[in-house]
């Protein structure tokens, strides 16, 4: 049996190590079988792993000698006897845990891992915590091993708010998924400064075959837009119904009436950033200022009617 | 050796056995310490590593007998949980899972790498799941009661909530939620908007029956679950689109791949402003073929979109 790799490099880590741990000595045809991985990627991903000093000491490395036929583990972690969890911590490990198992459900230890933190703080509700991830997005398993190799990739990307397609050179610094949406942060090379494209957008992708150095501390990948003095103004008239979109969407509220209704200051790099909103919340909003904005809604409502054949 | 590692070293010694050791003991197992070449920096560096660990919630105890010198353990808190029995490799894929999801909260995530046996990784994991702010002691509350079948009561965008069951706590998208059972009814809350809960000390007060799985937050798109009159919509998505629309297509609705590659989505709406959102994010590459009253509402909702606007 082979098991399913939706994690890349740290999905074949999940399963491969501990087998390892467990057997300390496997053929190779056997570990190439069960996990679909060559003895050479294996090094690779341990060199990883040692890298970022992922066990605790000096001391407490993952080493494997390989010797034609065989893996042997020469030397492996040592783990504390007893965890001694608060219950506070079994939950975050529980949860983590019940994560990184929805999106990849063939780990059978961290399936095993799991029933027994949920034996000790839910033993009779079990089922009661539930996490649902987004699964199956092509490019992320891909997309991770070029960024645990320090591979440069050449993107082929639509852009979201443009959808735009063009090339971009990327150093890889971290895939991740944030709010259901999964990805890619790094250093640009096209624009010369760090992005973050979303995965989904990304049309095909290969590795350049150049590496890079990542940078000693990688900046943490932006949740929240930060506006720039080139920004562009808008302001939003939104009604009780479309207020939601000032959640996600950092807004500044000017003045607020007595029906509920909101005068909101929005800044954007992009005008269409703007439009696409006032567009898709229809009757909900209103573009009061900014005219670079009101232009491109006449020019995206116009490409929407067209498809209905209807004039603007 | 970062003072990090070496504060980590500290916490794993300690742990890695129930005994109690001198700082001598320990100078000798860790060569942090013994690589000062002064002792008495050795010493100090000992004295605020202890500190430290203990200012971050780590019961580190000191005796002194009458003779001898002062020996060190790290207790363990009267609430921790008992042996787990985890093996090696369910320890090893735990703090690999804990090293890659992002709790956003501040929980102690080295500390818990720590009892798994790992260090805290540096730099930035290459995959990382950020599933949103983690309120521990809410969300551990919540299943304490969801445990113990008992009534909860609560404040929820300023309404007071009395005796609602609590059946389940799911996270979906970077949020967490909470399932519950009032007034006869299953409703969902979004746990960051739920505060002054209080939980009844009475327990067995409901059955814990499988949930029904209608469409939900959890379960479905807002479109999907509002109050209007249900309408089966069929969209059409052009070929040459389809390779990004596809992925960002929700699990809920049908899927049929046309010869040329186009895409045929059929859903059901019960929230047209919610339907209409979700459209739009296509702008001209979807197109609403069923039903004709659909596609009217669609062109009214686009036209009406620049009303106001100046």
């Amino acid at each position: 049996m082979t098991y399913a790799q939706p994690l890349g490099g740290l999905g074949r880590l999940l399963m491969v190590i501990p087998w390892l741990i467990k057997e300390r000595q496997v053929p190779i045809g056997e570990m190439e079988r069960r996990f679909a991985i060559k003895p050479e990627q294996l090094v690779r991903d341990m060199e990883a792993l040692n890298e970022v000093d992922f066990f605790v000491s000096p001391e407490q490395r993952f080493t494997v000698e390989i010797d034609g036929q065989h893996v042997k583990v020469l030397e492996a972690p040592d783990f504390p006897a007893t965890p001694g969890f608060l219950p506070f911590e079994a939950l975050a490990c529980l949860v983590a845990a019940k994560t990184a198992l929805e999106m990849n459900p063939g780990t059978s230890h961290l399936k095993s891992a799991v029933e027994k933190l949920e034996k000790a703080i839910i033993p009779s509700a079990a089922p009661a915590l539930r996490i649902l991830s987004a699964t199956g997005i092509p490019w992320v398993n891909q997309l991770s091993e070029w960024t645990m190799e320090h591979k440069v990739v050449r993107l082929r990307y639509r852009s979201s708010d443009r959808g735009e397609i063009s090339d971009r050179v990327v150093e890889p610094w971290q895939v991740y998924q944030w709010m259901g949406t999964w990805y890619l942060w790094g250093f640009s090379l096209t624009k010369n400064e760090p992005r973050r494209y979303r995965v989904d957008g990304i049309q095909s992708a290969r590795s350049t075959g150049r590496t890079f150095r990542p940078p000693p501390e990688v900046p943490a990948p932006p949740t929240t837009y930060r506006p720039t003095p080139d920004d562009h103004r808008v302001v939003f008239l939104i009604r009780p119904k479309g207020r939601w979109i000032m959640e996600p969407y950092p807004m500044k509220t000017l003045s607020e009436d007595r029906e509920g209704v909101v005068r909101a200051e929005f800044f954007t790099r992009d005008p269409r950033v703007a439009a696409r909103l006032a567009l898709r919340l229809g009757p909900e909003v209103q573009i009061l200022e900014g005219e670079a904005a009101q232009r491109e809604l006449v020019q995206l409502a116009a490409t929407v009617l067209q498809r209905y054949e209807e004039p603007l | 050796m970062r003072k990090s590692e070496r504060l980590l070293n500290l916490l794993c010694l300690l742990w890695s056995s129930k005994r109690r050791f001198t700082r001598e003991e320990i100078f000798r197992r860790m060569a942090p310490y013994r690589s000062y070449a002064n002792q008495e920096t050795a010493r100090r560096t000992f004295e605020r590593d202890k500190k430290t660990l203990r200012q971050v919630g780590f019961d580190i105890q000191t005796s002194q007998p009458d003779e001898g010198p002062a020996t060190y353990v790290l207790a363990q808190p009267s609430d921790a949980l008992g042996d787990l029995k985890l093996s090696d490799p369910e320890r090893m894929v735990l703090a690999l899972s804990v090293a890659m999801v992002k709790l956003g909260s501040a929980l102690a995530v080295d500390r818990t790498l720590v009892k798994l046996g790992a260090g805290s990784p540096e730099g930035r994991p290459a995959l990382n799941v950020d599933v949103g702010y983690l309120e521990v002691e809410k969300v551990h509350d919540l299943l304490k009661a969801v445990q113990s079948r008992s009534h909860i009561f609560f404040t929820y965008k300023g309404s007071r909530r009395s005796q609602v069951e609590p059946v389940r706590i799911a996270n979906r998208r970077g949020r967490w939620y909470m399932q519950a059972r009032e007034d006869e009814v299953i409703k969902t809350f979004r746990i960051d908007r739920l505060s002054d809960l209080y939980i009844s000390s009475r327990e067995d007060m409901y059955d814990l029956a499988p949930l029904p799985e209608g469409p939900n937050i959890l379960t479905a798109e807002p479109w999907e679950f509002g109050e209007e009159e249900a309408v089966e919509t069929t969209v059409h998505f052009a070929a040459e689109a389809a390779w990004y629309v596809r992925p960002r297509l929700p699990s809920s609705v049908r899927i049929e791949e046309e010869a040329d590659g186009s895409l045929t989505v059929a859903t059901t709406v019960t929230n047209r402003a919610a339907f209409f959102f979700w459209m739009l994010d296509f702008e001209g590459d979807g197109e609403i073929l069923t039903p004709d009253s659909m596609r009217r509402d669609l062109v009214d909702w686009v036209k009406r979109s620049m009303e106001g606007s100046s």
